[in-house]
């Protein structure tokens, strides 16, 4: 298949982050079209009319969103390094602990980070701690959750790469992943940022903290009506 | 326990019977299941039980129920069922369904097998089930539709959960779980694509070979898990306003569903597939949303309820599936637990 690849996202999203990752560890060209999300494309409208949101991949005439749906097409429609394990058992793993890194991990996290000081927010850290030594768990010594190459969790969970960051902006004094407490979290953390096909996707720090910059107000009310969910 | 209520028109007769199914419950839960009868068992309602012995569980629940024998016309029992048979249509037929399904417990030759799938000294499928949840429903209909066996062990939810579910599920302890010689899979979709990757030989596939095809499906498929469950619960679970707002999401949902359908047979074009199979056991809770939001399916989206109707003709989609009368009794049943008073 040759026809042109086209990514729809915003630069500094953590979910348009994994379409491009995935994209690069299949060696895909592809073109990088940044939305202005405040003022959407008519492009991204049309083909995402359920959700309108970023990264959507289009590839021909073919539409694809979710950004996991994303990488999983990525995986089946191009050739290079598989990113899903061929073992079944391995592959239902790799999506059922995806699934927890979303939900449990970088949803709460989020929750975590957005809430103002208070009981609420000292629970989601907590709650994200228990999750987070779950994910640390199943690295399992590994260099990544995919084994010796990054694979579909690997890309699922990047979000938590550049937390560190993100506490920055949120005014949080220490790390929620501290060395200690997850030393081989920190580690997949090196990895996967100066991994050679992952780096030319990774945002800078200056990136990231410009996509979040104009967001404060917004990320903490919307942390406030997740609160219940 | 069920509590029986007397009439005082009963006759002689169904005194006897209802004494026999006193004793015949009793004989069960202790395990002294002897007796044996055979019957005529044409034009009457059957509600028969799978009896079965995985007593390692406590219901904290208190199944508050009448047992209504009147119409009973015969009770035929053996190891694995019990089977009550009645004329006419009891007045809480479903009500029957609930007690027994949730309280008889038997048949230590089936534990052992079970226990011996479990440990993955025999190569079956075994799925931990709960049977009004749709997202088990997923993977019995997937299961069935494939024609692979899988032997369903009903699990305490509202109570304390058994230990072999929380060893199987230590991260979210629910169910669906699937075992496979011994191996956990959890979470439906994920066991979806184990069944479409463990089992690539066996037809019907339920996803297409076609990476966007696969991609349409994964993305509606999550689009379903994302809304019609959560907000259905907040539909029957809140009130006034929050009601309200459920209500207008749940038709949000459905008007999306509808409009994706299209005029197509299924989800996925001709075929039944995998986002058909994410969402028919939900379409057994449509009963109560309608119930709950005052709508109705078939006025506001007759494409979706016919398509409905046309997956509920698939034998396995029509064996499966709870009533939704059994549906909206349980919602009556968790309301209770939760303390909500309509």
């Amino acid at each position: 298949m040759n026809e042109p690849v086209k990514l729809l996202g915003s630069f500094g999203s953590p979910f348009t982050h994994r379409a491009e990752a995935a994209l690069r560890l299949k060696g895909v060209a592809y073109e990088f079209i940044q939305e202005d999300l405040g003022n959407k494309s008519e492009l991204l409208l049309r083909h995402n009319p359920v959700h309108k949101k970023v990264p959507l991949l289009l590839h021909g005439d073919r539409a694809v969103a979710e950004s996991l749906v994303i990488v999983e097409y990525v995986d089946e429609a191009f050739q290079g390094p598989p990113l899903l394990p061929s073992d079944p058992l391995a592959r239902a793993a790799a999506r059922f602990w995806a699934q927890f890194a979303v939900d449990r991990c970088l949803r709460t996290l989020f929750k975590a980070l957005w809430t103002p000081d208070g009981e609420a927010r000292r629970g989601f850290v907590a709650e994200t701690k228990e999750n987070l030594a779950l994910m640390e768990a199943q690295l399992e010594g590994r260099r990544f959750f995919g084994g010796d190459e990054i694979g579909y969790l690997d890309i699922a969970a990047s979000g938590l790469a550049w937390l560190t960051v993100l506490e920055e902006l949120a005014g949080v004094e220490r790390s929620m992943i501290g060395e200690e407490e997850f030393p081989a979290l920190c580690r997949w953390r090196g990895e996967y940022t100066s991994h050679e096909a992952v780096k030319a996707c990774l945002p800078s720090r200056d990136q990231i903290v410009a996509f979040y910059a104009g967001m404060k107000e917004r990320l903490v009310l919307l942390a406030k009506s997740m609160q219940k969910k | 326990m069920a509590a029986v209520e007397w009439s005082s028109t009963r006759r002689a007769f169904e005194v006897a019977w209802l004494a026999l199914v006193a004793l015949l419950v009793a004989a069960v839960l202790d395990d002294e299941l002897t007796r044996e009868r055979t019957g005529e068992m044409r034009g009457v309602l059957v509600v028969s039980v799978a009896v079965d012995d995985t007593r390692d569980s406590r219901s904290g629940v208190k199944f508050d129920v009448n047992l209504d024998l009147s119409g009973m016309v015969d009770i035929v029992s053996d190891q694995n069922t019990l089977c009550l048979a009645y004329k006419a249509e009891p007045s809480s037929a479903a009500s029957v369904h609930t007690v027994l399904h949730s309280v008889i417990h038997t048949q230590k030759e089936r534990k052992k097998e079970l226990q011996r799938m479990v440990a993955g000294e025999e190569k079956g499928l075994v799925l931990l089930d709960f049977w009004v949840s749709p997202f088990a429903q997923r993977c019995r209909i997937a299961l069935a539709e494939k024609g692979l066996a899988c032997e369903s062990v009903e699990q305490e939810l509202l109570g304390e959960k058994g230990e072999l579910l929380l060893r199987s599920n230590p991260v979210h302890k629910k169910v669906p779980v699937l075992l496979h010689a011994g191996r956990a899979v959890c979470e439906s979709l994920v066991i979806l694509e184990y069944i479409e990757d463990a089992f690539p030989e066996v037809a019907p596939r339920l996803l297409s070979a076609d990476p966007l095809a696969r991609a349409h499906a994964r993305f509606w498929a999550d689009y379903v898990d994302k809304t019609v469950y959560g907000i259905g619960t907040r539909l029957w679970k809140l009130k006034g306003e929050g009601r309200a707002a459920a209500r207008a999401e749940m038709l949000e949902t459905l008007r999306t569903l509808d409009g994706e359908l299209g005029g197509k047979a299924f989800f996925g074009g001709e075929a039944f597939g995998f986002v058909d199979v994410a969402l028919i056991p939900l379409t057994s809770w449509f009963y109560s949303y309608e119930e709950h939001g005052g709508f109705s399916v078939q006025e506001e989206f007759p494409r979706l309820a016919e398509w409905a109707r046309r997956c509920g003709e698939r034998e396995s989609v029509a064996k499966i599936l709870t009533r939704p009368e059994d549906v909206l009794d349980f919602i009556g049943l968790l309301k209770k637990c939760y303390g909500i008073v309509e």
